[in-house]
């Protein structure tokens, strides 16, 4: 009679060790390249932004962005664009109605908002502008000066840092 | 029959890597969600505001610069209230675009020269075409801004600044040369944020 010697047959484990490898390079990674910040902004995915060399820190501001489809403020459309231009009347007119209106609202809720007991250090209504990199600078004159209407004298223009 | 138990004895026991991987995969979704894969940052810039004219000369003498960007040229003019006229019209400059695009070492070169001349001035009013594209006026504004100094890296950079306060106008037709724009008679460029 023939006796078969059966060994225990143990389930292969799992390769662990190249699998944290893995994960603890990409956590290392993760943690360098971790930005925590306290403000909502929202980079629109119409627009290509410029590549500069700036070196101004990055600071938000009422959010404006110029895409091909129109002129968006707080994420919310509010002066249609035809192919990418604006009417030919708003050119000739030096400024875009909605633009101005809609800038206007957001101003005054900001400053129901500030208290003028405080001393504030603020530099004054600033508008943040997203714009595409193909956009013509009459455009993007004619919204600063929209804006300018409004009641925001400064800019910040957004780009990406080379 | 004991080498088993021997054998079991002297085995050292594995490490149970579930617990720290349970960890990991809670810790890198986290942190993907706050990872920043492209850094913005703002040139900030304005309008010309209308000031009322100061009484008295400044004391330091300040220019304040004008550059008109046209398709095949640019043209750099200079203003100031305690120059004379003849000194800012020698400063005048037409730079006509290279093949490859606008000559931004020649606008460089004249700005290190006026700045060389009138380390006080930090001004610069740009009155583009109304076709150019808004990323060939950010090339022209990052050459106005600074330049690198001989020795800057990237990791130990050295800059000088030139023209970092950028004012944008619009041309008035009709006056390309004279550098005309938007702003209101003894208007001021409005203070860049």
């Amino acid at each position: 009679m023939k006796m078969r010697i059966r060994r225990k047959r143990r389930r292969p484990g799992l390769m662990l060790t190249s699998l944290l490898d893995m994960f603890t390079i990409i956590l290392i990674f993760m943690i360098v390249s971790f930005e925590a910040e306290d403000y909502e902004f929202r980079l629109n995915p119409d627009l290509q932004l410029p590549e500069s060399s700036a070196r101004s820190l990055f600071k938000p501001a009422v959010n404006v962005a110029i895409t091909r489809a129109g002129v968006l403020v707080l994420d919310e459309l509010v002066a249609p664009f035809a192919d990418g231009r604006a009417a030919p009347a708003d050119y000739e007119a030096k400024q875009i109605p909605g633009v101005v209106d809609a800038l206007s609202r957001v101003l005054s809720a900001q400053q129901a908002l500030v208290d003028p007991t405080l001393d504030d250090e603020d530099e004054g209504p600033i508008v943040m502008l997203q714009a595409d990199r193909d956009l013509a600078y009459e455009t993007l004159y004619l919204v600063m000066r929209s804006a300018r209407l409004a009641g925001f004298g400064k800019y910040r223009l957004t780009i990406m840092k080379k | 029959m004991f080498d088993r138990f021997r054998e079991a004895r002297d085995k050292p026991g594995e490490l149970n890597l579930i617990p720290i991987m349970n960890l990991m995969i809670t810790l890198i979704p986290f942190l993907m969600l706050g990872a920043a894969f492209y850094h913005l940052g703002v040139i900030p810039t304005s309008l010309p505001d209308k000031v009322e004219a100061a009484a008295e000369p400044p004391k330091e003498a300040v220019v304040t610069l004008n550059l008109v960007i046209e398709a095949q040229r640019m043209i750099l003019t200079a203003s100031s209230a305690a120059v004379d006229q003849d000194t800012l019209d020698a400063l005048r400059v037409e730079l006509p675009a290279t093949p490859q695009g606008h000559d931004l070492k020649a606008l460089v070169a004249q700005l290190v020269q006026i700045k060389g001349r009138y380390p006080k001035s930090d001004t610069l009013v740009v009155l583009p075409d109304g076709q150019l594209k808004y990323a060939e006026l950010v090339e022209i504004l990052d050459a106005t801004r600074e330049r690198a100094l001989p020795g800057s890296t990237p990791d130990v950079p050295n800059f000088e600044p030139l023209f970092p306060v950028s004012v944008f106008s619009e041309r008035i037709l009709g006056e390309a040369d004279a550098g005309a724009g938007d702003a209101q008679p003894g208007a001021q460029p409005g203070g860049a944020p």
